[in-house]
């Protein structure tokens, strides 16, 4: 089995082994070609192989006529935002997000900060292949600049949405676990701003993750045993490029990346707009009870960020997001943003005085369990036809995957978009049905692997 | 006729056109392959000051990383520099950007070893197959090293030099030079150079721009802002670089070009005054070095053209100096390489030990004149073309080592097919100019009617 993903998500590979400086180039070159020559901004996470992805990124961009700003190591959500707000044709995110630290990717942005979505990753991989790629003449090659204000934009941006002095009073002492990724050189310079006292955990930029990216609950076992030590009234944990969060309460319990999504939705219709919520198929039924009780409708998408934040785009959405700890605020930008979810938590305690395990209280409580099983790429859509064979008799929803929809429970299969794995999520009223229901549903699978 | 490529992938290196075949692809599977060539290790890399140099700088940069290579960026240098440098970081090899005197649309790799000589024939070869097998070294991502960058080049070089000769002797003529760095490498190595030695300097196409505001080449017909500019400021002598300052033209005091081949006499009769050697040139160098190496009574060797050339017969037959009559002084105590910086150097110190002006100095050379030009050929002609040659004298006094060298009692003329472009060379050296031309233009026609 190849470790590479060339897909209309982008390019996702293993660096040193798929992951090649000829087809960074190439896909550089694509890109440049798609944007038509025009004003590209880069940056990456802290990933060792990012120098080497980010110089055969430049070098394809230049060679195709782009302008190209660098903004050195940011999170994803600092690219898209800097491309919106400096008209920018496009840009360029070299990270692999939650996946482990030997992969990287290419992740591509369009000029109103949002990501390629399936069509235009297509005529990008049109463009891949057909090597139809510009090139710009001597004359017309222009020089990198570095811009090393993005961070600090980023940051104005989101703190002009929020209350900086409310949160500012409660003194928050916070406790971050940066996963050694881009957040490193963000999330405290945000936090100081909103006047929290930060103790740091996993923060120096290495690239070497001191735990696996995703912030799941499993993942989260350093930050909480930091919070149990001291008193602390919040715990942020972020992902390698920032966009997605979790949270643990002041007791040190993690909430769940799906409680994150829950409560910023909340916070939204409550106290800034009340409007259409956006949340994919996979995310916690805890959205729907929110929504219904302000009276406002949710679209559920196929799962992947730029299928919420369109979504929101195209329906007027308010506030959205995706139960992997990604929230996307179209006020701000069409993004899932773990630093515009972060000031937005604070500000939800600061408001209502509130400990985030009281407003934990206050929300639907479901429980999932989430798991996956490898699988060869070629035989994932063989085994995705033969599940939705075995469950015919159930209502589902075959958007993406397969969903089986019941009356107080879900279970929902589909194939990894960026990784050759197959998929499981359920949730239920109680933790031990989730479990029976994923498992029962992988012993039922196995056999076609 | 076939079509003039714009791609040249040889032993020499690559070398293609920006927009066309000079594609990042390309030039990052070149790097990959060095990377592979040296088993990781580390290399240095710099750049002359093309538009197009960065594009091409990072797809290197990426490539060597994947290879397992630690990367030292030294930034815009000319080409001895970095040769310096392979020596003074003890470095495994070297990497140049630079298409040397070629158009501004052009650009290159030019790769170094260890002891910072050019790659020869046999290691190019040993290159272009790892290049075409396309298995290269790829490490794990943890072993990917951070590019490092090393600002002191230049300073080292001028160091070197300085050391070399008699700065003490330069600084007191208090020289008032006007330079022509062609907006190349030079333009940032040659001002510090010439501060450093005390000299007042006068500039023309000094901007480190890139976009050359005359043909790279630095020969007689392109130095004719630097003759103006020699008069209008009454500067002493003038000094002209090629792009990557590896070659060096000379005008004198009177804003009249001396011909490159002279910079090369008066550097090869510095260093036999110095100490007398052994010489080596190549085959289409004047023959006043001849001349020169019989006054000291030592040997001049011959070798094919090619700076790679040269440097294995300067090594095999331990010679003092030595170099290309196209402005390329090679000066093995510095670097075994053409530099420019070693060349105005000695130039320098010759001034101020005798207390001549340029045209004194020149005056006391051997006197030749010659011709060089050149005819565009497409590369399925070039074949036959010089083969119809060679066999129209085979019974004269030639040397066929490196394309047809035909020595004449009192002139000669050397044809050859460049390694860089899709053009043959002609070169003829008589004792008057006249002479020189016609029997260039001679062979031009015979070449034609071919």
């Amino acid at each position: 089995m190849k470790p590479l993903k060339i897909s209309v998500s982008g390019i996702r590979g293993i660096a040193g082994e798929t992951l090649t400086p000829e087809i960074v180039v190439k896909f550089a070159q694509a890109f440049g070609s798609y944007v038509e020559s025009g004003k590209v901004i880069v940056g990456r996470d802290t990933r060792v192989s990012g120098d080497m992805v980010l110089y055969s990124t430049m070098s394809g961009l230049i060679s195709s006529g782009c302008e190209v700003t660098s903004l050195g190591i940011v999170p994803t959500p600092t690219v898209q935002l800097a491309v919106k707000q400096s008209n920018a044709d496009g840009g360029i995110a070299v990270t692999a997000s939650h996946n482990s630290a030997d992969w990287n990717a290419l992740i591509f942005v369009r000029n109103d900060g949002m990501f390629l979505n399936t069509y235009q990753g297509e005529e990008l991989m049109d463009i891949y292949h057909e090597e139809s790629f510009e090139k710009a003449s001597w004359d017309k090659l222009k020089k990198v600049r570095d811009d090393g204000t993005a961070i600090d934009k980023h940051i104005e941006t989101v703190t002009n949405y929020f209350d900086v002095e409310k949160i500012r009073a409660k003194r928050f002492r916070v406790a971050v676990d940066l996963c050694n990724g881009a957040p490193v050189f963000m999330t405290p310079k945000l936090l100081d701003l909103l006047g929290c006292t930060v103790s740091t955990i996993n923060g120096e930029p290495t690239g070497i993750f001191a735990r696996d990216p995703e912030p799941s609950v499993n993942n989260l076992n350093q930050l909480c045993s930091v919070m149990k030590s001291g008193k602390v009234d919040i715990g942020f944990a972020h992902d390698a490029d920032g966009d997605r969060l979790a949270v643990v309460d002041e007791n040190g319990v993690p909430l769940g990346e799906e409680y994150t999504v829950a409560l910023a939705i909340k916070y939204w219709l409550e106290y800034k707009e009340k409007g259409l919520v956006v949340t994919n198929l996979s995310t916690t039924r805890a959205v729907d009870d929110i929504a219904k009780s302000y009276g406002v409708p949710v679209i559920r998408t196929k799962v992947g960020d730029v299928n919420v934040t369109e979504t929101l785009k195209n329906s007027n959405g308010v506030i959205g997001g995706e139960g992997n700890g990604g929230v996307a605020i179209p006020k701000i930008h069409y993004a899932q943003d773990s630093f515009a979810a972060m000031t937005l938590i604070l500000q939800f305690m600061a408001e209502t005085g509130l400990k985030v395990s009281e407003l934990m209280k206050n929300l639907p409580r479901y429980y999932m369990t989430k798991k996956k099983v490898d699988c060869p790429p070629d035989k994932i859509y063989a085994i995705l036809d033969e599940v939705r064979e075995l469950y015919h008799n159930e209502t589902v929803d075959c958007l993406d995957g397969i969903k089986i929809i019941r009356a107080d429970e879900w279970l929902h299969i589909r194939a990894s978009g960026t990784e050759p794995i197959i998929r499981f999520i359920a949730e239920a009223k109680d933790q031990a049905r989730a479990e029976r229901i994923v498992n029962d549903s992988i012993r039922q699978i196995r056999k076609y692997l | 006729m076939a079509k003039i490529r714009t791609l040249k992938i040889s032993v020499a290196g690559v070398r293609a056109v920006v927009g066309d075949t000079l594609t990042p692809q390309l030039i990052t599977r070149f790097a990959q392959a060095f990377g592979t060539y040296k088993a990781g290790g580390k290399i240095v890399v710099g750049s002359d000051t093309r538009v197009s140099g960065d594009m091409v700088k990072y797809a290197v940069f990426s490539g060597l990383i994947a290879a397992g290579c630690e990367v030292v960026d030294l930034g815009i240098c000319p080409v001895p520099t970095l040769q310096v440098m392979v020596r003074e970081l003890n470095v495994d090899g070297g990497v140049m950007i630079t298409a040397s005197h070629n158009p501004v649309q052009w650009n290159a790799l030019k790769f170094y070893n260890t002891d910072a000589t050019l790659l020869n024939a046999r290691q190019g070869e040993e290159l272009l197959d790892i290049y075409h097998q396309g298995e290269f070294r790829k490490v794990t991502w943890h072993e990917y090293s951070k590019v490092m960058t090393d600002k002191r080049a230049i300073e080292t070089h001028i160091k070197l030099v300085s050391e070399f000769v008699n700065t003490e002797a330069i600084r007191k003529r208090k020289f008032k030079i006007a330079i022509d760095p062609c907006n190349g490498a030079g333009a940032i190595a040659t001002p510090k150079l010439l501060a450093h030695f005390g000299c007042e300097v006068v500039k023309i196409n000094a901007e480190p721009t890139g976009i050359f505001a005359r043909n790279p080449e630095p020969v007689p017909a392109n130095l004719t802002g630097l003759g103006q500019l020699v008069k209008d400021t009454g500067a002493e002598f003038g000094l002209a670089q090629d792009a990557d300052a590896d070659r060096l033209a000379i005008v004198n005091e009177y804003g009249n070009p001396i011909g490159e081949e002279y910079t090369l006499a008066l550097a090869v009769d510095y260093m036999l005054r110095r100490a007398p050697g052994t010489v080596a040139v190549n085959l289409s160098t004047s023959r006043a070095i001849d001349d020169l190496a019989k006054k000291y009574g030592v040997k001049c060797y011959r070798a094919k053209v090619g700076e790679i050339n040269v440097v294995e017969t300067m090594k095999r037959v331990n010679a003092v100096v030595g170099g290309e009559g196209n402005g390329g002084v090679i000066i093995p105590q510095i670097n075994y390489g053409r530099d420019s910086i070693a060349g105005i150097s000695v130039v320098l110190d010759y001034l101020a030990s005798t207390g001549k002006k340029i045209s004194e100095l020149v005056a006391e050379m051997p006197q030749y004149q010659m011709y060089k030009t050149k005819i565009e050929c497409s590369s399925d002609k070039i074949f036959s073309v010089m083969e119809k040659l060679k066999n129209e004298y085979r019974n004269a006094d030639i040397n066929l080592e490196d394309g047809l060298k035909i020595n004449f009692e009192d002139y000669w003329v050397h044809v050859r097919a460049s390694n860089t472009e899709p053009i043959i060379r002609i070169m003829g050296e008589a004792t008057a100019m006249g002479k020189a031309e016609s029997v260039c233009n001679e062979f031009r026609e015979k070449i034609e009617r071919l």
